[in-house]
């Protein structure tokens, strides 16, 4: 009854904590615990890592113990093992290592061949879990089972039913978990339990038990190391080989992140172990009459310790079940992803995911009953034999594996051959002999010694064998481009150049009618959404790039579920390539080793910083750069043709060029596609920047060019300022030349009009005639006309002044022009508002600056309406006054704000204005140093804005 | 990814450590709590070496 009450609490307790698990207060960050994976992880090892491992260190000595610490070495020197294995994932998602084999090796029989095998291979492993209650039955009233039978397919009815309600991937992550990590939780009780009562019950303490070793030579019977390199190579691949293990470190994606996992499974493994000796030694002084695979359950039970025995038993189960568990439901997916999927079974609104739950199921449970079967015919009891059949067996794989990581000239044919041998090997030497208690018919009449004893033999000799011949056919036999392109992908170190290819479809609704159409409407619907949101990417983007960037994501999570040779197929139906050779994925390879360049090392590390070095300095040139592929995808865009053009490189980079919003678009694509090497002066205008001034230029890679042949770099320069510095400079030539000639004239004409002026003068004094008198008046008033008009080109033309600048408080100056204005009545009436504080100093003179705002104020007095405002306001800018002038009239055409400051440019008609006013201004203001703008309009269309800028003192 | 130091570390095990371990483990004394020793160190350098190891 001992047995069927500890199942009875199992039972329960499995099917509780798998629903406990579900509950939503537990947070994510406990799944994600790396404690939580190592427990897990040393869960679904079975009970030889427990129990077994009594009979391990009894039979071995010591090399029992380094072959069990070899069990988690693969996660000490993880940069030999799973690094490479998680650089490999970066693009797929191996769910299972036939997947895994099948992705470098590119053939639907590889993954066949392999499930075949861990199938196989499997059935041993599982019917070790059973053997460890041999005992039990041997006293069928006590236990409660009649046979192995009897407890086997209770246990796998429990399995059968932990998997229909928890085996789906949303619930299978926190549900297996939570039970593997409890039985190892429970396991680790257990055997420090025991070891404690076999040191203090048995022994009386530390010191007796050394001194009983040492006086019955235990001490020296357990320094035993012949079997030590056979026990190392068969358990270091495990960790990865198992199917249980490997779906336990692809349940999740916990161990990439925490390299605490590589010191906390051995670590574990080291405290499960510390009470072997001990267990093992009191065992054999009581005597315990059984196994010694039985003796951590038989030790507390012999000495009544009923606690410690029934939890003994329970974790038996808890550890059988797990192993079960977790095999079954890999298996599953191992065989549906193998033999049953193929692209096109789901249409319509069939739901991809629930198709494969219910196959996968299936699955599990027709592996259940073939373990329940193998478990009949079985006729070993001993755990450690049946696992090292199993694992011998799946150690087939690792010739592939090495393949896969460090051997990329072995091919398909070449690993299939020698894992045919390989697995003969197996099947004559360990299983047959092992599992059927059956002499394998002699070879060429040559008797080989079989059976358990023998295993290390065996094991060397069909890996030996299966490398052999995976290495001759491979080198007999031709490899395909597609086997050595993906050989050289899962190399270690190998940093493999993304390639591209066009894409056909470019719309995100185009790929999910085509998706729905290979995977179901559902599952097309719920992967779409998925990857985008992992990409992050906006549902209006068809950039060639994020299109490539959907591709891989959407291949990265169909071959999770379905694998990655139909995965494969799917995206080439869903997403063909539109044709042409491939090329490097130059965009592509940039955002990988800006997430993976953190990990490199060595030399690949030195030349990444290169890269970020140059990738720096060509982002913050102060020119836009442009560099484009082709075909015109932009694979760099930096922070100056972001500052340009306001688009971000995180939009363009991966954008045709000829996508780019208007004008850019247009453009630029013209300007590549033309034969010009450069566009000296070209002008954009758009929302952004208004109308600015560009100098594009580009270099073009020769089409013979061995390295990207057709790129293009495009530079663009922004020459708007400089545009406006040379036109002010002509401007300011033409003004000069103007003075000149105006100096001139004016010179010749001051002397005839001083003449004109004394003849009418003379006139005027000496006629006494009235009309003549009249006449002389007007001639006079005319050459005083004459004259002043003349003195203002001399003013203009002058080009130094003798004047003194000094400080001058500009209030000054500018209220002494309001009150000159204001004396001409026949005027408008406007309000002159000056927002100008009486500390605001100036370098200049008082006079000209007075004349200065008499010609600004009068042309905005004459501009604005009736009643109408001027506003004057300054600010001081370090070493600048500016003094803004503004009026809200009609404004200054557009076409004539380049000729305002031309001398007799007026737009007044005729007689009211001499057009000097505004040329006046500007040679006052370059007397002093200064400037003169005028922006017109300034708000709807109306007003002008004219900024005077000044020295302070 | 394949670390230099790793493979150096490795032919150092096989060469040197390994036999020392093997001579120290068969030495007379208390001889079976001796590989849990070495499993220890083993874990505690795996610490030390891979605790900020950066990883994908």
């Amino acid at each position: 009854m001992d047995l069927q009450i500890s199942f009875v609490v199992f039972a329960l307790l499995f099917l509780g904590i798998a629903t406990l698990s579900q509950l939503r207060a537990i947070p994510d960050t406990f799944w994600q615990h790396p404690l939580i994976f190592a427990l897990s992880f040393m869960g679904v090892s079975g009970v030889l890592f427990f129990f077994g491992a009594v009979e391990i260190v009894g039979r071995y000595g010591v090399a029992g113990l380094i072959g069990l610490a070899a069990f988690g070495g693969i996660f000490i020197f993880s940069p030999l093992f799973i690094d490479p294995l998680r650089w490999i994932s970066r693009s797929h998602a191996f769910a299972t290592l036939p997947d895994l084999l099948v992705y470098r090796f590119r053939a639907p029989a590889v993954a066949k061949a392999s499930a075949a095998l861990l199938f196989t291979a499997s059935l041993p492993i599982a019917a070790a879990q059973f053997s460890i209650f041999s005992s039990q039955f041997s006293d069928s009233g006590n236990s409660g089972f009649s046979d192995s039978i009897g407890l086997t397919s209770a246990v796998a009815t429990i399995v059968a039913v932990f998997i229909y309600c928890f085996g789906a991937p949303g619930k299978s992550a926190k549900a297996l978990p939570g039970v593997t990590a409890f039985a190892t939780t429970i396991a680790l009780i257990t055997l420090l339990g025991c070891g404690y009562v076999a040191v203090q019950l048995v022994f009386g303490g530390i010191a007796e038990l050394n001194s009983w070793a040492e006086t019955s030579g235990q001490d020296q019977v357990i320094l035993r190391f012949d079997s030590a390199y056979a026990l190392i190579l068969l358990l270091l691949p495990m960790a990865l080989l198992l199917p249980q293990q490997g779906f336990m470190q692809t349940l999740s994606n916990w161990w990439p992140k925490h390299s605490t996992s590589s010191w906390m499974v051995p670590f574990l493994l080291l405290l499960i172990t510390l009470s072997l000796f001990p267990v093992l030694w009191a065992g054999l002084r009581l005597p315990l009459n059984a196994p010694l695979q039985q003796y951590v359950s038989v030790l507390p039970a012999t000495l009544g310790i009923d606690g410690l025995y029934y939890l003994s038993l329970v974790t038996m189960l808890f550890i059988s079940a797990s192993l079960l568990t977790v095999t079954a439901i890999a298996l599953g997916k191992i065989v549906v992803t193998s033999y049953l999927v193929k692209p096109g079974q789901w249409r319509g609104n069939a739901d991809l995911d629930v198709w494969l739950n219910r196959r996968c199921f299936w699955l599990s449970c027709a592996w259940l009953v073939t373990v329940c079967l193998f478990t009949t015919f079985n006729k070993s009891n001993s755990v450690t034999d049946l696992s090292i059949t199993g694992m011998i067996g799946v150690i087939q794989l690792l010739p592939g594996m090495i393949a896969t990581l460090y051997a990329p000239k072995i091919n398909r044919l070449g690993f299939l051959a020698g894992l045919a041998v390989g697995s003969g090997f197996w099947l004559y030497g360990v299983v047959f002999p092992v599992c059927f208690n059956t002499s394998p018919p002699l070879l060429f009449d040559v008797h080989i010694a079989t059976g358990s004893e023998n295993w290390p033999f065996w094991l060397i000799e069909s890996l030996v064998a299966n490398l052999l011949v995976a290495l001759s056919v491979s080198m007999a036999t031709r490899t395909s481009d597609s086997e050595r392109h993906h050989g050289f992908q899962c190399m270690v170190d190998n940093l493999p150049t993304p390639q591209r290819q066009s894409l056909a479809i470019t719309s995100l609704d185009g790929i999910q009618s085509r998706l729905a159409t290979a995977i179901g409407a559902p599952a097309a619907r719920r992967e779409l959404d998925a990857a985008v949101n992992t990409l992050s990417i906006s549902l209006d983007d068809h950039r060639p790039l994020a299109m490539r960037m959907l591709r891989d994501r959407l291949c990265f999570q169909l071959s999770a579920k379905l694998g990655t040779l139909t995965a494969d197929q799917i995206m080439d139906s869903v997403m063909p390539f539109g044709g042409g050779a491939a090329v490097d994925d130059i965009s592509l390879l940039e955002s990988q080793l800006a997430s993976t360049g953190s990990v490199l090392s060595g030399l690949a590390a030195e030349l990444n910083k290169l890269r970020l070095y140059h990738r720096h300095t060509l982002e913050n040139l102060p020119i836009g750069v442009c560099s484009l592929d082709s075909e015109g995808e932009i694979l760099l865009w930096n922070l100056a043709m972001t500052k340009y053009t306001g688009l971000e490189s995180v939009n363009m980079e991966g954008a045709n060029i000829g996508d780019l919003p208007p004008p850019w678009g247009n453009t630029l694509k013209k300007f590549c596609a033309s034969q010009d090497i450069s566009w000296p002066v070209h002008e954009m205008e758009d929302s952004h920047r208004g109308v600015c001034w560009y100098h594009l230029s580009k270099h073009r890679i020769e089409e013979n060019s061995p390295v990207y042949a057709g790129y293009q770099v495009v530079l663009m320069e922004d020459i708007t300022e400089r545009l406006r510095l040379i036109q002010e400079l002509a401007h300011t030539e033409r003004l000069t030349s103007v003075g000149r000639l105006a100096a001139g004239v004016a010179h010749e004409i001051g002397n005839p009009v001083t003449g004109i002026s004394c003849l009418a003068q003379d006139l005027l004094a000496e006629s006494s005639d009235t009309e003549t008198r009249k006449s002389a008046e007007i001639i006079l008033e005319l050459t005083q006309r004459i004259a002043t008009i003349v003195n203002t080109l001399m003013d203009f033309s002058r080009s130094d002044s003798q004047r003194t600048l000094k400080p001058i408080v500009l209030n000054t100056a500018l209220n002494s022009a309001i009150q000159l204005l204001k004396l001409d009545k026949g005027a408008k009436v406007v309000e002159f508002r000056v927002a100008i504080t009486e500390d605001f100093r100036v370098r200049g003179d008082l006079h000209q600056l007075t004349q200065v705002f008499v010609n600004l104020l009068a042309n905005a007095r004459d501009a604005s309406k009736e009643g109408g405002a001027i506003e004057i306001s300054g600010e001081i800018d370090g070493q600048q006054a500016i003094v803004h002038i503004t009026d809200w009239g009609c404004g200054i055409p557009e076409e004539f704000i380049s000729r305002v400051m031309d001398p007799f440019f007026t737009t007044k008609d005729p007689g009211e204005g001499t057009g000097l006013g505004l040329s006046m201004v500007y040679s006052i203001m370059r007397l002093h140093k200064g400037s003169v703008r005028i922006a017109s309009p300034v708000d709807n269309g109306r007003g002008t804005r004219i900024t005077l800028t000044m020295n302070t003192p | 990814m394949l670390n230099h130091r790793l493979s150096a570390f490795l032919v150092l095990l096989a060469c040197v450590l390994l036999p020392m371990a093997i001579h120290w483990l068969t030495s007379p004394g208390i001889n079976w709590i001796r590989p849990y020793i070495l499993w220890g160190l083993f874990i505690i350098a795996t610490w030390l070496w891979q605790r900020r190891r950066r990883v994908l």
